[in-house]
């Protein structure tokens, strides 16, 4: 006997759902034993979610509660404890406390696009049946996903730098199908006054339409401004600049007064999941290929901060790059942990992990996507398995990056 | 190279290089002026009137080409075909759809055509397999038969006034596809031919070569006879047999995971196809085969057929199958 809620809608916003298909202990201590692992599924498109849950036995659908609000999910049987509610901040007694932490942007955890195409799109985001679902879960447990890759291996790399000559650094990055291009700027800017010997750096990342049909008009702001933060949060650190995988000191001119601002952009031309380390990957090999002007400061400025720079057209500083970071997120699908997911792969996935490693080994930013809530040692593991994976990539980019300038050096 | 995501190193590329052109030189020469690009003039005979069709215009008195393609002609009509072109279905081709809609009495397919398919539900096998009129039960068990995002494997019966087309899966071959991956390659890939349907027994797996461009390539799945499986129905109950259901308990999953013998042949055959299909050569089972068998004896990781030699390798192995199609031919 099962009811089903249907809330269509074109804005859904719900905050940190905390289900997941064990359901422990309900209300009725009768029901516990038959309603444990009974909740099937969710499934949802872009216009509607339909949630269906079957009731105990014995229970007619008039007591079944349930209200969906946008800030509020709360499902129970009248007249008792409700079964899920999100409201509340105390855990119910057995239950995971599997809310799903710190997503990275706090307020939304499934977000639709306001409008309302009407039309299908085409080549858009294309859903899986069940049947390759299985396909695929059944690939990633045995060790060969679909095209033949082990849990641990990439996707072939190419990187290709100095696309953009009106850039400071430039870089082109493609993993599989996923590409995208990361562009440096330099600029003269004052130092925070927080931090007067360091200079600036900021990450912005576009999706672009010719990515994917969602991408187009707004749709894509909500993926940029992921993408952008979790980058952010990888390779500069925290707020009072620790922890940075970019040295900022080196990018100050004169303390207090002149610093060089950069800007760093992505783009996304191509999505076929793992934007994120492509990403971090793009802006690696941008910032090796970055050429930073040689600034003549002049010693007679007056003491009230106005001083003279002269920035050199002809020579250029090569930003030193060897303490950049590389992102390796690990998902997980099923009870295994992969490595560079397609976009089919990721969308499999329970939950996801984003550690950004550096060259001796020490994690500088860590992400966690998805919906599923992790047990801490399961966070130790895929952080474990990322930072063994991470030789390899490190490895693997640091070759592909020199070839790439010395390809460039040569035409 | 359109698409080709591999690096090549400098003895790849020349490689390469040779190969392709060694392929070229095997193509027929027959009619050199037959292919245009935009722009180019078409020579017509203006003494009997001419028929200008798709991908020509008229400019200073010339009939000029618009697209990039091959020039046909037919009787008075002259027209540009372009070679990459939608797919440009037929009554009576086999191919493989994703279903996005299940509307009343009909699903919606997804054909990479400009329009969606229509499978009507009487153009499907009921489950019970009892020949009867479709009644309101029936269309309200629609999505026992098939769901959104199903893959389905149809045949072209017709097209409807407004152009989008009409499919049947009346027989037992045609139906949902499960237990294996979907591969997408362009239409102008896979040429008719009298089958689409191979079981290639040495692996166990079947692969259904959809001439919209959709391949698929998975487990081998018995073509069952729904009369006769009627009988057992009854008898199988109490093992609560629902074969279309995937069992909710990871533990179940796991044991109706595809065998990975058999997966590692589905994983084989699906990196063939994405390289013709990177390479653009034309796709058909003994092309798929070959490609197969190389890479087995060569001791190939799965994985590696999808990098830079083994593309070079299977340019090669082209250029020599086509030699050797002109020696004989």
């Amino acid at each position: 006997m099962y009811r089903m809620c249907k809330l269509t809608g074109t804005y859904v916003e719900i905050r940190r759902i905390a289900f997941d298909a064990n359901f422990n202990v309900f209300g009725l201590n009768l029901a516990v034993e038959e309603l444990r692992g009974r909740f099937s599924s969710g499934d949802q498109t872009l216009k509607q979610i339909n949630i269906y849950i079957t009731l105990p036995p014995n229970v007619p659908t008039k007591l079944f509660h349930c209200k969906i609000q946008s800030k509020h999910v709360e499902v129970g049987i009248k007249g008792n404890p409700s079964y899920l509610n999100t409201a509340g901040d105390k855990l119910e007694e057995g239950e995971d406390g599997v809310k799903s932490s710190c997503p990275l942007s706090p307020r939304r955890h499934i977000c639709y696009n306001g409008r309302d195409k009407g039309s299908r799109s085409r080549q858009g985001m294309v859903g899986l049946s069940i049947g390759e679902k299985h396909f695929i879960q059944g690939g990633i447990a045995q060790d060969l996903r679909s095209d033949g890759r082990k849990r641990l291996t990439y996707r072939p790399i190419s990187v290709e730098t100095g696309n953009i000559p009106q850039a400071n650094g430039s870089a082109r990055v493609k993993i599989g199908a996923t590409d995208v291009i990361a562009s440096v700027k330099a600029e003269l800017g004052k130092p925070s006054p927080f931090q007067p010997d360091k200079g600036k750096v900021s990450i912005y990342v576009d999706c672009s339409p010719t990515a994917a049909p969602i991408f187009e008009g707004r749709g894509g702001d909500e993926l940029s401004a992921e993408l952008s933060s979790a980058l952010q949060r990888c390779l500069l650190g925290g707020k009072s600049g620790a922890g940075a995988g970019i040295d900022l000191s080196s990018l100050s001119i004169v303390e207090g007064k002149i610093c060089w601002d950069l800007y760093i952009y992505g783009l996304v031309v191509s999505s076929d999941g793992n934007l994120l380390d492509a990403l971090g990957a793009a802006i690696k090999a941008a910032l090796s290929n970055t050429g930073i002007p040689k600034v003549h400061v002049a010693a007679s400025g007056p003491s009230d901060g106005q001083s003279e720079v002269d920035v050199s057209d002809e020579e250029f500083l090569q930003f030193d790059t060897s303490s950049v970071p590389v992102i390796v997120t690990s998902t997980k699908v099923g009870r295994h942990y992969i490595v560079d997911a397609t976009s089919e792969e990721e969308s499999q996935m329970s939950s996801a992990i984003s550690v950004s490693i550096n060259r001796q080994g020490r994690i500088c930013g860590l992400t966690k996507r998805g919906g599923a809530g992790l047990d801490p040692s399961v966070i130790l593991d895929m952080i474990s398995v990322a930072k063994h994976v991470s030789e390899q990539l490190m490895n693997k980019l640091d070759s592909e990056i020199s070839a790439a300038e010395a390809c460039e050096e040569e035409s | 190279m359109r698409g080709l995501q591999v690096s090549l190193n400098q003895t790849q590329k020349i490689r390469l290089q040779r190969a392709l052109e060694k392929i070229d030189s095997f193509s027929s020469k027959s009619n050199p002026n037959a292919s245009v690009t935009v722009a180019d003039t078409i020579p017509v005979n203006f003494e009997d009137g001419v028929l200008k069709g798709h991908g020509t215009s008229e400019l200073d008195g010339e009939v000029v080409a618009t697209l990039c393609g091959v020039v046909e002609r037919v009787n008075k009509l002259v027209y540009v075909r372009t070679l990459r072109a939608r797919y440009k279905p037929e009554i009576g081709d086999i191919i493989v759809g994703r279903v996005i809609e299940v509307a009343p009495k009909r699903w919606r397919l997804e054909i990479n055509f400009s329009q969606d398919a229509v499978l009507m539900l009487s153009s499907m096998n009921l489950p019970d397999g009892i020949q009867r009129r479709r009644t309101a039960v029936d269309e309200l068990n629609m999505r026992s038969i098939f769901e959104e995002n199903d893959v389905v494997c149809a045949e072209v019966r017709g097209f409807q006034h407004d152009g989008s087309l009409h499919l049947q899966a009346r027989s037992q071959k045609y139906g949902k596809l499960e237990r294996g991956q979907l591969l997408t390659v362009s239409p102008y890939l896979v040429k008719r031919r009298k089958q689409h349907f191979h079981h290639i027994e040495q692996y166990g797996i079947d692969l259904i070569l959809g001439c919209n461009g959709f391949i698929w390539v998975g487990e081998h799945v018995e073509a069952r006879d729904d009369m006769i499986v009627e009988d057992q129905v009854s008898t199988s109950e109490q093992q609560n047999a629902t074969p279309n259901r995937y069992p909710a308990s990871l533990e179940e999953q796991e044991r109706t995971y595809t065998p990975l013998e058999t997966r590692q042949n589905i994983c084989r055959t699906a990196n063939a196809v994405r390289v013709l299909s990177t390479l653009g050569f034309s796709i058909n089972v003994e092309v798929i085969m070959e490609m197969v068998n190389l890479s087995s004896s060569l001791n190939l990781n799965i994985h590696e057929m999808l990098g830079a030699e083994f593309c070079v390798l299977v340019a090669e192995g082209e250029a020599e199958r086509r030699s050797l199609k002109k020696k004989k031919g």
